[in-house]
């Protein structure tokens, strides 16, 4: 077990080298550089410029550079925006905003997800199970910004139900239960269709795996002992179906981080997707490069906690030393 | 001797993309208590078909059974809700199936599966049983029976898991089990094994049992009385020392030849393959591939006819008693 | 196609029409036109070609045409769709436009086929380190959430329509790259596949000939919702104004104009109509896609 995760962990040490190269290779192709700006500024002494640019080890060879920036990073070190403040307490802000919206969309998403497609995989093809299938496409076919604007035209501005528009309501300083109460407000809307686009994909899994084990041997094993077709599949199926499921459930926890570009530009909610938007716009490359780097490591840790959770959970490869890859 | 399992004029069809496919047709056959039958049949002669019709495992989204019944101690099969069934299922009638490999649930320990049946039918039972099921298991000759029971199925033998199986099948000392193929996927030594664990199982518990398989070797060891099937049909059934004495269907003629025996002989081997099972069956079913057909034999179905010593046979030239010659 | 031809007259001289007697195309047509929903997506998909290819003669106005006297028209007097704030026509913005998003889908998809299957061909069957080093680029690829990595590029190419194909080909090949080496894994042990070795064949020849024939199937479907996730994503990078450039209409940045709230509110037909031509491409392209897959790779029960 020991060995493979030491194999599991090169494979992803390799793959994120790479991607620092790739990252550090997009940076270095963006066009200006942060302090381009600030020469045209005729207030501004040139020796200070120098001074910000060696500081900032622009003037290095670009390995140097590479290897500087890579221990930085996992230092934590993000570096600073054109504006003098340090980079990583901005990016931590946007992140806590983010979590807002994505963790509890992703804990329902998956709950309705594994529930409605566990359901849909035992009445197969009955009405429950078109009607679902038919949402699922639905789902895939809607873009989220789409979705997001006909929400805030509908609840927000016809119905007048919901607020929406970022974190909290401008007017006044509310504290304690009434300041907890207008965030909630404010996230449900956001929420509830991060929810809504997430769910599609994983029911679709949970359903066609569930499919998959249902049709085995051992299911119609079970049926012969006495079980009724539910309890079978109950007790013998879904544990099986849910094994590949892990994977699929590791696979899409970088969404916490990533998922919500569109619906916080919808809904003007200050998180890691508008930071990365504007960053970009604004060519305020620490930022762009933090975010970049941030997300490719969580995705191999995620990888990587996947292969480990998959190997605890299936006894095949735990004990049998079965090579999954 | 009472008989255990009637089935009358037994149909089943199946609805698919690319028509209505007859897997069984019009079949009706008993088994008395504490009888071996054997059902024999080329793949597609809707034996499986058969015993999943009598456990009610079919498929329920394209089964369709339009007629027949299927009597257990006179009770219909067919007409029970699918509670009562499962108490019939595991206890009453047990099944093992042809491919020990994935047959038991990959991520769950042996003892557990097999508690499982003690958990269903006889919940005081389950909680102690360890002892019961390594005797049972010992019984099976399974080696190291104590250590076998905590052990994943993934971690064994074709043979152990089938012993595993059968042992599942006659837990609850049923009275009719129902082997399908229980060798097929086994090598050679390990079928005589099973065979024989089969046989002896059978002799202490009393049970019928319904031996499926296209084996004429495994019918002529274990069973009293063969049934043959050729395209959902039953078309022949006798006493298994008459039968090889002297079989009347051609079917089952050419069956019996094709066996490879001696060093002598070369393999022959029945010409032509089963029509599809979307083929509708105009006249004999055999007629395609019999070397005894005529005329009529192409479109009047023929009847099955009863002999007085029980034997039946369905063939427009074995009738009345007499037989033609060849 | 000839062989074809012969079947079918064979087949009408045969009174009974089993399932033996047809190709494995024929009866993945028959078993396509099954699915209603597949064969309705068809319907939809064509009816959206026709009306886009005929846009010159449809649509009455230029899709570019500044109208100052008619800026933010409800729909009517003249104009379908109402117009923009530049007096544009949106109607014929939108039929213009739905040319532009599936001309960027179908280019960008058939990059992504092209990478995909070559790549995937070699690693699949030349194997080794060739077979490493590709998949740790691909895994490099797919370490990133799409969009990061498309807004990073788009910002560093600038948008534009060949860019965006550029960018959504790019990121798109390491999925489909995947798949078919998995498929050729599977099919490359296969005798069939030794006998061709022994009689001396070419590796090209092989994997040309007898490889890619099998692994056709999966492609296909990848391919089809491929197209439609490009559809996706081509609106959503111009939903941020880094796809295609406006004045050049796309169904995509049409929608832009609706996060000013007074579009949002106010003038529905601006942002509306592109969305929901969205919605019933993509739609109905899933359906011809998950018909495809039906048909090609059967199960029990379907």
């Amino acid at each position: 077990m020991r060995r493979y995760i030491c194999k599991r962990l090169g494979v992803y040490a390799a793959i994120f080298v790479g991607v620092t190269i790739l990252i550090f290779g997009m940076m270095m192709a963006m066009p200006g550089d942060p302090f381009s700006g600030l020469m045209l500024d005729p207030s501004i002494p040139p020796e200070y410029i120098e001074q910000q640019q060696e500081k900032l080890g622009l003037n290095d060879p670009v390995p140097i550079q590479y290897i500087k920036w890579v221990s930085r990073i996992l230092r934590g070190d993000m570096g600073f925006t054109s504006d003098g403040r340090p980079a990583a307490p901005q990016v931590w802000a946007a992140m806590k905003n983010t979590f807002l919206i994505t963790i509890p969309s992703f804990l329902f998403s998956t709950l309705i997800a594994v529930l409605f497609g566990i359901y849909s995989a035992i009445h197969v093809n009955r009405f429950f199970d078109k009607a679902v299938t038919l949402l699922t496409f639905l789902e895939v076919s809607i873009p989220t910004f789409f979705l997001a604007l006909t929400c805030v035209k509908f609840f927000g501005y016809d119905l007048q139900l919901l607020p929406v528009s970022g974190l909290h309501s401008l007017t006044g300083n509310l504290t304690g239960w009434a300041y907890i109460q207008d965030s909630i407000l404010h996230m449900i809307l956001p929420v509830s269709i991060l929810t809504l686009t997430q769910t599609s994909s994983m029911l679709r899994y949970t359903r066609s795996s569930l499919l998959e084990v249902i049709g085995q041997d051992y299911v119609r094993t079970a049926r012969a002992k006495g079980l009724t077709r539910k309890q079978a599949i109950l007790r013998h199926g879904v544990k099986n179906a849910l094994l590949p499921m892990i994977t699929i459930f590791c696979m899409r926890l970088p969404v916490i981080v990533s998922g919500a570009l569109f619906t916080e530009t919808v809904f003007v909610w200050p998180g890691i997707g508008m930071l990365n938007y504007n960053s970009i716009m604004g060519r305020e490359y620490s930022i762009i490069i933090a975010i970049a780097a941030m997300q490719a490591i969580i995705i191999l840790m995620t990888n990587l906690l996947a292969d480990i959770l998959y190997m605890v959970a299936d006894p095949r490869i735990r004990l049998g030393g079965v090579k999954q890859s | 001797m009472g008989k255990i399992l009637e089935v009358n004029h037994l149909t089943v069809e199946f609805q698919t993309v690319q028509g209505i496919a007859s897997a069984v047709r019009d079949l009706s056959f008993d088994i008395n208590e504490g009888e071996i039958i054997g059902i024999v049949g080329e793949s597609g002669s809707g034996k499986s078909v058969t015993s999943l019709a009598v456990m009610g495992l079919l498929d329920e989204n394209t089964a369709r059974i339009p007629n027949g019944e299927i009597l257990f101690r006179g009770k219909d099969l067919l007409k029970l809700s699918e509670k009562e069934l499962c108490k019939l299922r595991g206890a009453e009638i047990t099944m093992v199936f042809q491919e020990p490999a994935m047959a038991l649930n990959p991520v769950m320990r042996v003892e557990k599966q097999l508690q499982e049946v003690y958990r269903i039918h006889a919940r005081s039972r389950a909680k102690n049983c360890r002892g019961e099921l390594t005797a049972l298991l010992e019984e099976l000759r399974v080696p190291d029976a104590g250590q076998v029971l905590k052990k994943y199925p993934f971690e064994l033998s074709g043979g152990m898991k089938q012993r595993i199986m059968i042992a599942m099948a006659m837990l609850s000392k049923p009275q009719l089990m129902i082997a399908d193929e229980p060798t097929t996927a086994l090598d050679v030594t390990t079928q005589a094994e099973i065979l024989e664990l089969i046989k002896m199982m059978q002799k202490e518990t009393g049970c019928a049992v319904i031996l499926i398989t296209h084996d004429l070797g495994v019918i002529a060891e274990m069973a009293d009385r063969v049934l043959v099937m050729y395209r959902g049909q039953l078309v022949e059934q006798r006493e298994i020392g008459e039968f090889y004495r002297g079989a009347r269907h051609p079917y089952s003629k050419d069956l019996l030849r094709s066996r490879p025996e001696g060093f002598d002989r070369r393999f022959w081997s029945i010409p032509g393959t089963i029509p599809n099972a979307y083929t509708p069956l105009t006249g004999c079913g055999y007629c395609g591939r019999c070397r005894q057909a005529e005329e009529r034999c192409q479109d009047t179905p023929p009847q099955l006819t009863i002999f007085p010593d029980g034997s039946q046979v369905r063939c427009h030239k074995c009738r009345g008693g007499m037989e033609n010659e060849q | 196609m000839k062989k074809l031809w012969m079947r079918l007259c064979q087949m009408h001289g045969r009174k009974e029409l089993s399932a033996e007697h047809l190709s494995f195309g024929q009866l993945t047509i028959k078993r396509f036109c099954r699915d209603r929903w597949a064969v309705f997506g068809c319907i939809v998909i064509l009816a959206v070609l026709c009306i886009v290819l005929a846009a010159p003669v449809i649509c009455e106005y230029k899709p570019e045409t500044i109208d100052k006297s008619m800026i933010r028209k409800a729909p009517g007097e003249g104009h379908i769709l109402g117009t923009d704030d530049y007096g544009r026509d949106v109607f014929s913005r939108l039929v213009y436009g739905g040319r532009v998003s599936m001309a960027v889908a179908v280019c960008a998809t058939a990059l992504q086929l092209f990478f995909g299957i070559v790549l995937g061909s070699f690693a699949g069957y030349f194997g080794k380190w060739v077979d490493s080093f590709i998949m740790r680029v691909a895994d490099v690829f797919m370490c990133f959430p799409f969009y990061i990595i498309a807004v990073c590029l788009a910002a560093i190419l600038g948008p534009g329509l060949r860019n965006t194909i550029i960018i959504l080909g790019f990121l798109g090949w390491p999925s489909l790259c995947r798949m078919v080496r998995a498929e050729i894994l599977s099919i490359k042990e296969n005798d069939f596949i030794m006998a061709a070795k022994s009689l001396g064949l070419s590796s090209g020849e092989i994997m040309f000939r007898h490889i890619l024939p099998n692994v056709i199937s999966p492609i296909i479907v990848s391919a089809t919702l491929s197209v439609a996730g490009a559809i996706m994503s081509e609106a959503s990078l111009s939903f941020l104004n880094l796809g295609v450039k406006i004045p050049q209409p796309s169904w995509g940045n049409m929608l832009s104009s609706a996060q000013s709230m007074n579009t949002l509110i106010n003038e529905w037909w601006r942002w509306v109509p592109p969305g929901l031509c969205i919605i019933i491409v993509i739609l109905s392209i899933n359906y011809i896609g998950e018909g495809l897959r039906k048909a090609m790779t059967p199960k029990a029960g379907e």
